[in-house]
């Protein structure tokens, strides 16, 4: 026993080896589970290192021997296992940077092999042909053997040769991915072949001091590999470690996953929207259980096209068959609309949008999206496009910068444009030019303030015609956002319309009162008869009896004088008859003018006289002094006093004897006339009272129940009141208030 | 009043009336007017004859409250109504209570004046049926009550007996009482004492 104190080197190699084998078990057990290429750097270290593990044993014995011969032994076994740790090394380089070139290998693994050819070839082994002594030297504090009288193998030479090859091949292909590499393929290439280097660069420094006799020091290399063994069990250590932290990671992400598909089931449950896919290659389509409701289709959720469009009514399948593979082709959106028929055999509006998903994996890429059922939606919209398109009043829609973005047909026509002209034109267009320029500033104005306004109120504004005539309308102005875009809504009403109703209700009324008037004398034509009848009898008579002297030739000049005044009197008196009657029989406009109430009243009881003889009322007048004259149509207001006066004899029709009707007219505050007529009739029953001047209502048995609305009717058009009320003495009276006519000059 | 029949002409309107009162005047005829029925009434003499030509409508009492009014006094005028306008209940009315006639304004003077003429007879007549039965008004004045009697049984066509059973005396009676009512009478047969004491309202007795 010529080595001493070597129980601690043992100790030390035996660790050493047991990291070998530890590391060997684990990598091999690893490749178990991972087979294939991915799995294939396990192995190399699965195989690297056990045989690191035996030059250590092999690195053992050579420390402890008993003869020289036994040396060369060893050392001649020990290489196919340098030779098996250094190519897997390499192979492992290739697998694990995966850019190492391959001539390059190549060199390195067939130098290994020359060398372990010549290892066996030669006698002895590659390092010595021979070695005739043992000594010992001094290692780690132990002696441990050493072999001498050595001849050292030409072929050994090969050895510094076979290194560089592998250092080139490593460090060309650590250059390679550190150029081109991300942060983490940089430190890889920095643990692998900084360990690498430094195993080679140990190993090979000391095999070539002891070669040459330099150093003396046993055949140490499995601290080397060590290095290389360490890094690479960091190396896949980190691996392992970043596998589960993608592993926890994707974990995470399925969480989240998970989360947004519940969330966005959640919505489109909320919204009533379904979602579908249409797989053009597999012509299937995949339905959210939303989209099968609204398509009214059954589970499950992959529906074949032809079931799909089975359910979309006949007149859109086609169109909705053509968009769909129009998109699917062109990658475009898809924006349509079709109709579904529901259980009842209605039909429902859906509205289907989606897009191309590009999948890298998927060949044909599916078409995916959302579809709703859009029939209410549809329907509000249908009501509201009818009520826009069929209202009496034009609306347009104006953008900030004067563009029309809607008109509808009352609005065209009003401005003589033909249907749909006027989208997509300025609003300048309907604008007098004196305007245009000034109307951008005043719809920034009105933009900025917002809120609702009439145009110019009360006053007519002017718009163009597309003819170029003007057209007077009356707009009303809102903002309203669309799309979040405010606009501008304008109602349009135009004013030639409504004057043309003015001008029809006035002519409507003056033709009521008119026929009112004619009836109403009427009702005075025997007195009227009778107030024609006197001057007539008496011209007649006063005729004849002229004729009847003359024949007798007593007829004195004197006579006849007086005679032919009498004529031309009662003549007179004819003629006004008749000219109060065209006057109240009149028809036409009314006309304003300053008329004094009291002048009205006796004009009524003129042309009254023989029928207040008749019905035996006498009429008392009252006539204050004072009272101011009003703006009226004198016949209408005649019209008026008649028909109370006519009402109030009516009234007192049943009594017996005499009666009277009192007609009067004062100044009440506010300077404003008063015109009252009472009479001594049964008055009106309270709970008629505020009815009177309701149309058709009458206490009369003959009688349309005109008068008195009629009577309300003008004096309302004259800006007054009319009231009718009970006398506390018995009877009723009736009374009109009228505002004063303005001061004249 | 003045002798001779005499048109008094009523109505409101003064020129009318005036007109009237001329184309009468041409005719010769006498003619009052009056602008009122009131006045008319206030100035009316029973004794006048000849004829009223009135205005039916007149303010305050109008033509045929006239016509009541002067019926109710036994006037013999006829009243030739005037009127504006030819209202047939007003017309009948009138017609019913004796109007003369009734003419619609403007009136023809021709046609005035044969109403007028036609009114001036009647009012003759009826003078005169008014002085016949004066006279036998008279006569039957001078019967003494019992005579009365006996007339009203007479005209009842009863005989002597019954006339005497019912007044409870004898026939012998009768027949003196009889002889003195033809006498004061003046008649000489019942059946012309029926006549007069027809046209003298007298009933027969029961």
């Amino acid at each position: 026993m010529l080595a001493e104190d070597v129980n601690s080197l043992v100790a030390v190699w035996g660790a050493m080896i047991g990291v070998c084998l530890a590391a060997a078990l684990l990598n091999l057990g690893l490749w178990l589970r991972r087979r294939d290429r991915s799995g294939l750097h396990f192995l190399l270290v699965g195989i690297v290192a056990p045989a690191v593990a035996c030059v250590g044993y092999i690195e053992i014995r050579l420390m402890t021997l008993q003869s020289p011969g036994e040396g060369m032994m060893l050392l001649r076994w020990a290489y196919p296992f340098v030779v098996v740790a250094a190519v897997g090394a390499a192979l492992f380089v290739h697998v694990h940077l995966g850019t190492g070139r391959l001539w390059l290998l190549g060199a390195a693994v067939a130098a290994r092999a020359a060398i372990l050819v010549a290892n066996f070839a030669s006698d002895g082994n590659i390092h010595y042909l021979a070695a005739t002594s043992l000594h010992t030297v001094p290692l780690l504090g132990a002696r441990v053997t050493m072999m001498g009288g050595l001849i050292p193998n030409p072929w050994a030479a090969l050895l510094p040769l076979a290194s560089l090859a592998f250092v080139v091949y490593v460090a060309d292909a650590s250059a390679r991915l550190w150029r081109v590499g991300d942060a983490n393929q940089r430190r890889r290439t920095a643990v692998v072949g900084g360990s690498l280097a430094l195993t080679v660069a140990f190993s090979g420094t000391v095999t070539a001091l002891k070669q040459y006799g330099i150093l003396e020091w046993p055949y140490v290399v499995t601290p080397a590999f060590l290095f290389f063994v360490v890094a690479v069990g960091y190396e896949l250590a980190a691996e392992v470690l970043r596998t589960a932290e993608l592993s926890e990671r994707l974990q995470a992400n399925q969480v989240q996953l998970g989360l947004a598909e519940r969330r966005l089931h959640m919505a489109t449950e909320a919204a009533g929207v379904g979602i579908w896919e249409w797989d053009g290659a597999r012509e299937e389509f995949h339905l959210s259980a939303r989209a099968l409701k609204v398509l009214g289709l059954e589970p499950p959720e992959t529906v074949a096209s032809a079931r799909f469009f089975d359910r979309i009514a006949a007149e859109d399948r086609a169109a909705l068959r053509q968009a769909i593979e129009r998109v699917g082709t062109d990658e475009a959106e898809l924006n349509a609309d079709a109709r579904v028929r529901d259980r009842d055999g209605g039909l429902r509006w859906v509205t289907l949008r989606g897009s191309v998903v590009r999948d890298l994996a998927a060949t044909a890429p599916p078409l995916r999206g959302v579809l709703a059922d859009v029939t209410d939606r549809r329907e509000a919209d249908e009501r509201l496009s009818v009520i826009a398109m069929a209202s009496p009043i034009g609306v347009i829609m104006v953008k900030r910068s004067g563009l029309i973005v809607f008109a509808n047909p009352k609005a065209e026509a009003v401005f003589g444009y033909d249907a749909g002209e006027l989208t997509g034109k300025s609003i300048d267009l309907l604008l007098p030019q004196a305007l245009r320029d000034r109307h951008a500033s005043h719809r920034g104005a009105f933009f900025a303030a917002g809120g609702v306004r009439a145009m110019r109120e009360g006053q007519d504004v002017l718009g163009v015609r597309k003819d170029g005539g003007e057209v007077v309308v009356d707009i009303s102005l809102v903002q309203v956002h669309l799309h979040d875009e405010p606009v501008v809504l304008a109602s349009v009403i135009d004013q030639r319309w409504r004057r043309d109703t003015e001008r029809e209700l006035a002519r409507q009324r003056d033709e009521l009162a008119h026929l009112s008037r004619a009836a109403l004398l009427g009702e005075l034509s025997g007195s009227l008869a009778h107030e024609l009848n006197q001057p007539l009898t008496a011209i007649l008579s006063n005729a004849q009896a002229a004729q009847q002297l003359a024949v007798q030739g007593r007829l004195a000049p004197a006579l006849l004088d007086e005679i032919l005044a009498d004529v031309v009197s009662d003549t007179r008196r004819a003629g006004e008859v008749i000219k109060r009657l065209r006057t109240l029989l009149r028809r036409g406009q009314s006309v304003m003018e300053r008329v004094d109430l009291d002048a009205i009243v006796l004009e009524v009881l003129r042309l009254m006289s023989s029928d207040l003889i008749n019905r035996r009322v006498t009429v008392r007048t009252e006539f204050a002094p004072g009272v101011p004259a009003v703006l009226g149509d004198r016949i209408q207001l005649q019209q008026v006093v008649l028909n109370l006066l006519l009402n109030a004899c009516e009234a007192m029709a049943n009594r017996a004897g005499a009666c009277e009707v009192v007609v009067g007219t004062q100044v009440i505050p506010g300077n404003q006339a008063r015109l009252y007529v009472i009479d001594e009739g049964p008055g009106i029953a309270p709970e008629k009272l505020g009815r009177v001047f309701e149309p058709f209502f009458t206490t009369k048995a003959s009688g349309l129940g005109l008068g008195l609305p009629l009577c309300r009717t003008i004096i309302e058009h004259h800006g007054g009141t009319i009231t009718a009320s009970n006398n506390v003495t018995g009877g009723a009276t009736f009374e009109f208030r009228l505002r004063p006519a303005p001061q004249q000059g | 009043m003045a002798a001779g029949p005499t048109v008094f002409v009523v109505d409101d309107t003064a020129s009318v009336r005036k007109a009237i009162e001329r184309v009468l005047g041409a005719a010769g005829l006498q003619v009052a007017s009056f602008d009122s029925a009131r006045a008319f009434l206030d100035a009316y003499d029973p004794a006048s004859d000849g004829c009223l030509v009135l205005d039916v409508k007149m303010p305050g009492m109008d033509g045929l409250e006239l016509q009541d009014v002067l019926a109710a006094r036994g006037c013999v005028l006829p009243i030739v109504f005037l009127t504006g306008h030819g209202d047939i209940p007003m017309s009948v009315q009138a017609m019913k209570l004796g109007a003369a006639d009734f003419l619609t304004k403007p009136i023809d003077a021709n046609r005035l004046l044969a109403s007028i003429r036609e009114a001036f007879e009647k009012c003759r007549l009826a003078r005169e049926q008014r002085s016949a039965r004066a006279t036998i008004e008279d006569r039957l004045a001078s019967l003494t009550a019992r005579e009365r009697e006996v007339l009203e049984h007479l005209i009842g066509g009863k005989l002597n007996k019954q006339v005497a059973f019912d007044l409870g005396t004898v026939e012998k009676t009768i027949k003196v009482h009889r002889a003195r009512v033809m006498q004061k009478m003046q008649v000489r047969s019942v059946a012309e004492l029926v006549r007069l004491c027809e046209a003298a309202g007298v009933k027969p007795a029961p």
